[in-house]
């Protein structure tokens, strides 16, 4: 099956959500200044799955969550699949609402990053506890989410331009 | 009509899609469980995949960590310049300091070989250098501690590898891969470290527990742990080399013996892997131990 220019750009340019997330994930990852041995940072995954399951779930699919965090998994030594499942719920949670949220002022949008990093984490922390049995300090999944929250508008920022310059394709119909 | 119409068009069409899309929801965190499932049962394949990946993905790794590293480094001479002065005037002062332990611990040297020949004892072997390797990812998780290296078996690199960074005992490689290994650290849950405290030289097991302080166990009954206590690795099992420091004393209390490692957990960019001791010398000093000494029972004519 052949595709036509037009149609091979769209699907390109719906790509770059995905390499933007890996280049997350592997940010994330670097070794950086951090507060001690738990290596304490904003999760950059986070933020970027959330802005494109808010704003265009058509290019960040399940699978896509999916295959972003079993990469995270592999490199982090987490258990495979915790953070592909953190991830799934917290596209599925949004799924529900992707028609009212593209019309909400940013406002809105970051008081629902608010409750929604913090529940994935929640997820992620709790099913890693009971699985491995290691219960680790529950201040520093909120310290961590706090440093994610904090960061959004900024990542919001630069996805926002990054999604007006690359991802979407000139003159196309909203 | 209008309504109707619009109402059997989303039955036909989007509904079906909304279902296809909760099928693939149940079908990936059913693989997603699957995985941990897996994962958990300790399946060689699972951890082969994991770690063929992870060299595979490695150099990419290793080269988004590049900035990042430069920019800490950037921030590093900028904060070092403007701390100069202080640093020299401390600098100064831990000198003269050493200088007086470098003239006793020659002293004792001289005096320690002088006593090894007397006894004709075991001379200890310097602890077996390998090789250096890069920290290029970190777990960032508040139950894993651990760092991706960009060394393995390929670079000579074997599982059970002690890891020494700046300051002291980092922890030993848990999964070697060709071309990657993790390193659990010394604070995590499932780290075990033999140990002995200086100077009482009570042995006890260092034990992680994800928090910043690990604590001693298995300690004697009657232990003489005080704060400030240095805690040394004491090679029991063979499996990490005796006597890389680990960290100090810091609590002691009903609720146990805390140590704070001597790591320096914000400059661990690179950290040295020492080889593990080898058995046979393990066997070799046994056999020595109970070897009577030529001339022994003439001090007892």
């Amino acid at each position: 099956m052949r595709l036509s220019g037009p149609e091979l750009e769209r699907r390109v340019r719906s790509l770059f959500p995905l390499i933007v997330a890996v280049f997350a994930v592997l940010v994330d990852l670097a070794p950086r200044p951090a507060v001690g041995a738990g290596g304490l940072a904003p999760s950059l995954t986070l933020g970027v799955v959330f802005f494109w399951s808010v704003y265009r779930p058509d290019v960040m699919s399940y699978g896509t969550v999916f295959a972003i965090g079993l990469l995270h998994d592999v490199l982090s030594g987490l258990p495979l699949g915790l953070s592909s499942l953190a991830l799934l719920f917290g596209r599925a949670v949004l799924m529900s609402g992707d028609r009212f949220f593209h019309a909400q002022p940013f406002a809105v949008i970051w008081v629902l990053f608010i409750v929604w990093a913090p529940a994935v984490e929640g997820v992620r922390y709790v099913a890693g506890s009971l699985l491995t049995g290691a219960f680790g300090n529950p201040a520093t999944v909120v310290f961590q989410a706090g440093l994610t929250i904090a960061l959004y508008p900024a990542l919001s920022w630069f996805l926002v331009r990054l999604h007006q310059h690359v991802v979407q394709v000139p003159h196309a119909k909203p | 009509m209008n309504r109707l119409g619009r109402t059997s068009f989303v039955s036909v069409f989007v509904a079906p899609r909304a279902w296809v899309e909760r099928l693939v929801f149940l079908a990936l965190v059913s693989a997603a469980v699957l995985l941990l499932v897996l994962g958990r049962s300790g399946l060689n394949a699972v951890d082969d995949a994991r770690a063929d990946a992870r060299d595979l993905l490695s150099p990419l790794v290793g080269l988004v960590a590049q900035p990042t590293r430069a920019w800490r480094d950037g921030v590093g001479w900028v904060g070092d310049h403007f701390a100069l002065a202080d640093e020299n005037r401390r600098l100064r002062d831990e000198l003269s300091e050493l200088l007086a332990w470098q003239a006793e611990a020659t002293r004792l040297q001289v005096e320690n070989a002088a006593l090894r020949d007397v006894l004709r004892a075991h001379r200890a072997r310097p602890v077996p250098l390998t090789r250096t390797a890069q920290v290029i990812a970190d777990s960032r998780s508040p139950f894993v501690h651990t760092r991706l290296l960009d060394a393995g078996r390929s670079d000579g690199v074997e599982e059970g590898m002690a890891a020494v960074g700046t300051g002291g005992f980092a922890g030993r490689l848990v999964d070697v891969g060709e071309r990657s290994a993790r390193l659990l650290l010394v604070t995590d849950f499932n780290s075990r470290v033999p140990v002995i405290v200086l100077p009482s030289r009570d042995p006890a097991i260092l034990a992680g527990d994800n928090g910043t302080l690990p604590k001693l166990d298995f300690l004697p009954l009657t232990p003489s742990v005080e704060v400030g206590d240095r805690v040394v690795t004491s090679g029991t099992g063979g499996v990490i080399p005796a006597g890389l420091p680990v960290g100090r004393v810091v609590e002691v209390d009903v609720g146990g013996v805390r140590v704070e490692p001597s790591l320096d957990w914000h400059d661990l960019e690179f950290v040295r892997l020492v080889d593990v001791e080898p058995v046979d010398d393990l066997v070799a000093l046994d056999d020595r131990r109970w070897r009577p000494l030529p001339g022994a029972g003439v001090i007892g004519r």
